[in-house]
């Protein structure tokens, strides 16, 4: 029988339970790129990993560098000695403790001319030290788990061998009073301090001390660990005196170990801009402009990232102001008001045109003179500066950019014998930027004192909001200062 | 293994559970495809690509609702997508019947046929026909999934039962002649 049914109806019964099973193959197919999918997912996260271990290591080394290079102030605190009987003359090598020693540790003093140079100094500093002294002996101290040594770890030490070699008094004798803390204290703690000390006394010795040499030496020294006494034990001496020689014929190079710098710096600053042009008004745009002298004041932080590089910021505070000449202004609440202007205080009452614009009105009251534009902000710079010379007297060239905030902004109708404030500029970003270009010259005075001249060139980028008919400027500042390293 | 702890298996990227899942799932999903999809082979290309989403967005899944609602979802709002981007614009004058009626045998009509006929439909009118009648969207839910006004999703169902008519009374009035 025939039936007449909607067809909507008819199509919705037979496919209540429509199902149908693919192929094999679809799955095939599926699989495979989930098996694919697994294998991206995998190698990801091994990459993060890897490049967060390396990015780890590099700041802990960083860190490191950082922290070993200001203990030097605190040199007594870390003298923990437990027997300060014996009197001192001068320091250099530790005296071994027989209920603190590692039995299978054995310690060679190192020492050459400079050291010996500055022992009075040190001498002074910790008479309750227990060291003796020997001048012939080196310091290397061993561990039995030299073998923990990778490589990996020597080439990063060689990459800080700058750092130890220019501070290698200091450093040699920070390491050894590390390790004389740490034999008192912890054993275990004692290793990892040895581990690292190792690597960077042998560092200290000579920047061309090859790796394969110090690993020889390393491992030389390392197969008579079995020695308990200290000090008298020379151990290749005859090489070791050679990167004497060979260390103390360089010439001394500048300790770069203070990495932070403060400075202040006061500048003249002269302002221009590039284009003539008026941001107050258009009917301005010829008249000429007499940029005013002002200054700036700031300080300044600087971070050293190596012998040539470092990265600046601070704070200045800067005034800056130009006047537009040509200018006549008198008492009438006029109908024409000029745009970027928010009128205030007098200045409701004080109409500013063109002298050469016609048509000109009420000339018995008006007075010639200039409008003057005054703005002052705060400054926050940053740059990066490049050292080209680094003896006593040292250049670098500056690159960078600075933050402005506005602070101060005024506009003013000056002549020889009245002024009168209008009101402000209102097409002024509250924050704009520069970008900086400089060139820092230096003299290094007094200990880690620093004299400097960097003349800067400014160029204002977006100073106004808009409306700034055709006014571009830039200023330079004549910064000079004195800084201080540490 | 309950079938949330399935989902959980296959959230983790489990394989086999992937596998367990899909051999559950994939009849009812095949047949979406087969439905919604021009041909058998693109189907099965439909039921490959909206699984690996499946497995991808199963991250997603709160265990909130039904399971198997949701993926079939994934499935049709995917191949959707794929025939968006094709602009077929109707002008809806016509007037049009609600209920189209057919006098038929329901022995008569294979569902193969039932099914190569939808398929043979211009696309609008089927994904149309196909959420209205049997997966039982409103026209106005459907003009929203498919970006067209709700006068034009009325329409376009109307004309895809017209057409799937026409074909079904031209087969059996065939074999009814080749009956003779």
């Amino acid at each position: 029988m025939k039936n007449k049914k909607d067809i909507g109806r008819l199509f919705q019964e037979k496919f209540k339970d429509f199902e149908e099973i693919p192929d094999e193959l679809v799955w095939n197919a599926i699989e495979e790129k989930l098996r694919k999918k697994e294998e991206k997912k995998r190698v990801i996260p091994l990459w993060w990993k890897l490049s967060g271990v390396a990015a780890l290591f590099i700041i802990g080394i960083l860190l490191y560098q950082n922290s070993t290079a200001t203990k030097i102030t605190n040199e007594e605190e870390k003298i923990v000695f437990e027997n300060d009987k014996n009197s001192t003359n001068d320091i250099l090598i530790p005296e071994e403790k027989e209920e603190n020693n590692n039995k299978n540790e054995e310690k060679i003093v190192f020492e050459n001319e400079n050291a010996s140079g500055n022992k009075e100094n040190i001498t002074k500093k910790s008479n309750r030290s227990n060291w003796k002294t020997d001048k012939n002996a080196a310091v290397v101290s061993t561990k039995n788990n030299k073998s923990k040594i990778s490589n990996e770890s020597f080439s990063n030490s060689i990459r800080e061998k700058n750092t130890f070699i220019n501070n290698k008094n200091s450093s040699f004798i920070r390491n050894s009073k590390e390790k004389i803390a740490s034999q008192n204290t912890n054993q275990s703690e004692k290793s990892t301090i040895n581990l690292n000390t190792e690597n960077k006394l042998i560092f200290d010795l000579d920047k061309s001390i090859t790796e394969k040499k110090t690993i020889t030496n390393e491992n030389k020294i390392d197969s008579t660990k079995t020695e308990t006494s200290l000090a008298e034990v020379k151990v290749e001496p005859n090489a070791l005196e050679e990167l004497l020689s060979e260390k103390e014929k360089k010439p001394k190079v500048e300790p770069k170990l203070n990495k932070w710098e403060i400075t202040t710096a006061i500048a003249p600053v002269y302002l221009g801009s590039s284009s003539n042009g008026s941001p107050i008004d258009s009917q301005f745009a010829n008249n000429s402009k007499e940029y005013e002298n002002t200054m700036s004041y700031g300080v300044g932080i600087n971070y050293s990232l190596n012998k040539k590089f470092t990265v600046r910021t601070g704070v200045n505070k800067v005034n800056l102001s130009y006047l537009t000449n040509n200018v006549e202004f008198y008492p009438e609440i006029g109908t024409s008001r000029i745009q970027n202007i928010k009128y205030g205080g007098q200045g409701v009452f004080i109409n500013i045109q063109n002298i050469l614009l016609e048509p000109r009105v009420n000339l018995n009251a008006s007075q010639f003179g200039s409008i003057q534009q005054m703005m002052s902000y705060y400054e926050v710079p940053f740059e990066v500066s490049y050292r080209l010379l680094n003896k006593r007297f040292g250049i670098n060239l500056i690159g960078g950019v600075s933050s402005f905030v506005l602070d101060d902004n005024k506009i003013m109708v000056v002549s020889d014998d009245f002024s009168a404030l209008v009101g402000e500029a209102n097409n002024l970003n509250k924050l704009h930027f520069s970008t900086n270009f400089g060139i820092g010259f230096r003299y290094s005075f007094f200990k880690s004192f620093q004299a400097n001249f960097e003349p800067t060139f400014k160029y204002q980028l977006n100073a106004f909001s808009h409306n700034n008919g055709g006014f571009r400027p830039y200023f330079i500042g004549l910064y000079s200062g004195i800084s201080y390293r540490f | 293994m309950g079938l949330d702890q399935l989902i959980q298996e296959c959230k983790k990227g489990n394989i086999r559970a992937q596998e367990q899942l899909y051999k559950l799932f994939s009849a009812k999903l095949f047949s979406v495809c087969l439905k919604y999809s021009r041909s058998y082979e693109e189907a099965q290309d439909n039921l490959q690509e909206g699984f690996l989403l499946i497995f991808e967005k199963i991250l997603q899944f709160n265990f909130k609702g039904s399971f198997e609602g949701w993926i079939k979802r994934i499935i049709i709002n995917f191949i959707l997508q794929k025939y968006r981007s094709q602009k077929v614009f109707e002008i809806v004058t016509e007037n049009f019947p609600e209920t189209v009626e057919i006098e038929i045998e329901d022995d008569d009509i294979s569902m193969d046929f039932l099914l190569k006929i939808i398929q043979e439909l211009p696309d609008k009118y089927r994904l149309v026909f196909n959420l209205y009648i049997l997966d039982g969207y409103s026209h106005a839910e459907i003009a929203e999934m498919l970006e067209i006004n709700i006068g034009t999703s009325k329409s376009n169902l109307a004309r895809a039962k017209m057409i799937l008519k026409e074909k079904i009374e031209k087969k059996a009035s065939n074999e009814f002649n080749e009956a003779k």
